[in-house]
């Protein structure tokens, strides 16, 4: 009895650390087996073109007609879309490459790309790129998140930007004209539209992404950016953000809420003022039908400035090369970019899709981000870009809790950038 | 039943094979993934070299490590302990036996029922400064004159959690402490209310020692399904403010997918798995006591 109780001791330890492993998996585990769907990938390597890609709603049912339509119009390559849910399309990514199982193509957020194309994952498309001689027509900060040590990795397929969302009918019964154009109007008008019920001003602060994504207009506008987080204008910027939350007109709240938890605020009318996307404007529309918002320029410092955001088509290395460009510069050509663009509410990645087109332009809300796109710059770009946010997020959240000053926030945050980049 | 005979073994060889494959395999690759220097680069070439321990020295200096080993500590015994105590009280009301007693024990399992990151989202609403239920309750009552920074004030954070995760363990805890209650020999207690044993010497002098099993099963299963948690805490705080809410298996996931340092991330999960393995002796030394006894 007693040898079987030690094995069953040893069996419960064993359960005991499968408990732990579906929690969390340190890199790879046996989940490399269940995903073997993309099998077309080495055998008829010449034909299939699988992609990975996270969209959802509308944009994935354009995006799946498109392949559809692609797949109709020639039969050199079959194209197969397989859809990956966005929180997973790093995970998937870095469990394809232990696994040997990688499509062909991968859409992802435009941040990441520099970082996929350092670790080797992505193919260099440089001369393919150049030979296509279409790169001019596109805007300068989407391409240049797709490029990494001068090289193309990837084409952006969408851009979007934050700009300031704001309630014309609260600013109203404030009495407040015109939105906020500087800080010191922000602050200004913040603090007047804040009420028992509503907060002035919020910006999304969360622990992830989206708060370095956030941070990074009012970064930028102030001169600074990520690799001067010590200088005199990210600590204005940051010193801006704390200090309306010590006003009470931006609530503290906003250390733990995303972008969507802000969406959510504005369109109940317990937000006056936000920074968010174009991706919010149907859903506002469909939440308050009665609401009247507007969107304009996201308050200056020294400069308007804004964030790009959006995704890149990629390239998988040792993939269906070929086919993977053929169906990329397909996707891109002007007519179908601006359709596929337009109908999914984002922004076109090619400069002469905009300037030809009054969709954007001729839209009420759409509109509001014309000009923002003009000075939208990307994050980064930088192979190290997820630790460097990592520790922006941190700065962000010790300065607007109060835990440090603006500035030993960011002090902190300028070492430990410097750190991962010298590495 | 007589001993040794061989071939009795063989009916758990499927099993046995089974888990080497599925549950060896993993655990000694994170092991080995611990010791390399893996990132995506040489997963995708396979030149993986061994750096031996230099990634648990790495993971002893990251930002946030220190403080996530306490945080899973805190959390973990904060949420069992209340879990177990609160879990015990209301097995013991239901095992009264009133009208509705046991549908509203089916009632309390609701909460158990419900997706932990549903369970983890609805937490985020109610727990909201300004608009969140649990404040506007609270102040409605004068408990509090001002809203209660439940998950935005780095102090408070992680009770939060704590809180919301009693709320979901309750209802395991009633019922495997339930069912053990009501297999507890009744003469026992007849024999004690004759001698003039009152309601809190039944409980202490038979009830709890008398549960001890039960209870220790409950403790350590409480313990390894909170120590591990990861969803409740991701989507609630997602590690925040700063790293006030990052628990192992958070910085785990963060340094693997966020950061593609597979082999930190590996480390990370290693040293959770190192604890619970602790614990799990502990409880077989414990267990194999009770039965020689």
């Amino acid at each position: 009895m007693k040898k079987l109780k030690r094995i069953s001791g040893l069996l419960l330890a064993i359960v005991s650390f499968v408990l732990v492993l579906s929690a969390c998996s340190g890199g790879t585990s046996i989940t490399d087996d269940e995903q073997s769907g993309g099998e077309g990938e080495a055998a008829e390597a010449s034909k299939d073109v699988t992609i990975w890609f996270h969209y959802t709603g509308k944009q994935q049912e354009e995006f799946l007609s498109l392949i559809d339509a692609y797949n109709e119009s020639q039969d050199q390559y079959e194209v197969e879309g397989e859809y990956v849910p966005f929180a997973d399309v790093k995970k998937q990514l870095s469990v394809g490459v232990a696994g040997g199982t990688l499509p062909d193509m991968a859409l992802m957020d435009v941040v990441d790309n520099a970082a996929f194309a350092e670790q080797g994952v992505l193919e260099d498309i440089t001369s393919k790129v150049e030979e296509w001689g279409e790169i001019d027509n596109f805007y300068e900060g989407p391409v240049e998140s797709a490029t990494y040590d001068g090289k193309y990795y990837g084409l952006p397929v969408g851009s979007n930007a934050l700009g300031l969302f704001y309630n014309e009918d609260l600013l109203k019964e404030a009495g407040i004209e015109e939105p906020p154009t500087t800080w010191d109007e922000l602050k200004e008008d913040a603090k007047a539209l804040t009420n028992d019920d509503t907060k002035g001003f919020a910006v999304s602060a969360v622990k992830s992404e989206e708060g370095a994504f956030q941070f990074y207009p009012f970064l930028r506008s102030a001169g600074a950016d990520y690799d001067s987080l010590d200088s005199e204008g990210a600590v204005e910027a940051m010193t801006l953000l704390t200090d309306m939350i010590e006003e009470g007109s931006m609530g503290s709240d906003v250390v733990n809420a995303t972008q969507d938890d802000l969406a959510r605020q504005f369109a109940a009318g317990k937000l006056a003022m936000m920074v968010n996307g174009p991706w919010n404007i149907e859903r506002l529309k469909e939440e308050s039908p009665d609401m009247n918002f507007s969107i304009s320029q996201i308050p200056k410092d020294e400069q308007y400035a804004s964030v790009l955001g959006g995704e890149n088509l990629t390239i998988i290395k040792d993939g269906n090369v070929d086919g993977a460009f053929d169906f990329l510069t397909w996707f891109l050509e002007p007519d179908r970019h601006e359709t596929f663009t337009y109908e999914t509410g984002v922004f076109p990645a090619r400069k002469d899709v905009l300037e030809n087109s009054d969709h954007w332009t001729e839209d009420p809300y759409l509109s509001g981000f014309v000009p923002i796109m003009d000075g939208a710059v990307p994050r980064g770009p930088s192979p190290q870009w997820p630790e460097i946010s990592e520790s922006i997020q941190i700065a962000i959240q010790e300065s607007l809790t109060g835990t440090k000053s603006p500035e030993e926030a960011l002090n902190k945050a300028s070492e430990s950038v410097s750190e991962t980049v010298d590495q | 039943m007589k001993k040794g005979r061989w071939g009795e073994y063989l009916f758990i060889y499927p099993a046995v094979i089974f888990m080497l494959l599925l549950i060896g395999y993993p655990l000694i690759y994170n092991i080995i993934l611990s010791f390399q220097d893996v990132d995506l680069n040489s997963l995708a070439t396979g030149d993986k070299h061994f750096v031996w321990f230099d990634n648990y020295k790495a993971l002893a200096d990251q930002d946030g490590f220190g403080i996530s080993v306490w945080n899973t500590i805190v959390y973990t015994l904060g949420s069992v302990v209340f879990q177990v105590v609160i879990g015990f009280l209301l097995a013991l009301f239901f095992s009264m036996k009133f009208k509705l007693a046991s549908f509203l024990r089916g009632v309390v399992m609701i909460s158990w029922l419900i997706p932990l990151t549903i369970t983890a989202l609805l937490y985020k609403f109610m727990m909201g400064s300004g608009e969140g239920i649990f404040n506007q309750m609270l102040m409605g009552i004068g408990f509090i004159d001002d809203p209660i920074q439940w998950l935005s004030n780095p102090d408070i954070a992680l009770w939060s959690v704590i809180i919301a995760n009693i709320w979901v363990g309750i209802p395991f805890n009633m019922l495997l402490l339930s069912t053990g209650l009501s297999n507890l020999p009744e003469d026992v207690y007849e024999s004690a209310s004759l001698d003039g044993a009152n309601w809190f010497q039944k409980l202490f002098k038979i009830t709890i020692p008398l549960l001890r099993p039960v209870l220790l099963v409950v403790l350590m299963l409480g313990f390894i399904y909170t120590f591990k948690v990861f969803d409740l805490v991701f989507v609630m705080t997602g590690g925040g403010p700063i790293n006030s809410t990052e628990v192992l298996s958070t910085i785990a996931y963060r340094l693997s997918f966020n950061e593609f340092q597979f082999s930190l991330g590996a480390a990370a999960a290693n040293i959770l798995f190192l604890i619970l393995l602790v614990v799990s002796v502990i409880y077989l030394y414990m267990i194999n006591k009770d039965e020689e006894a």
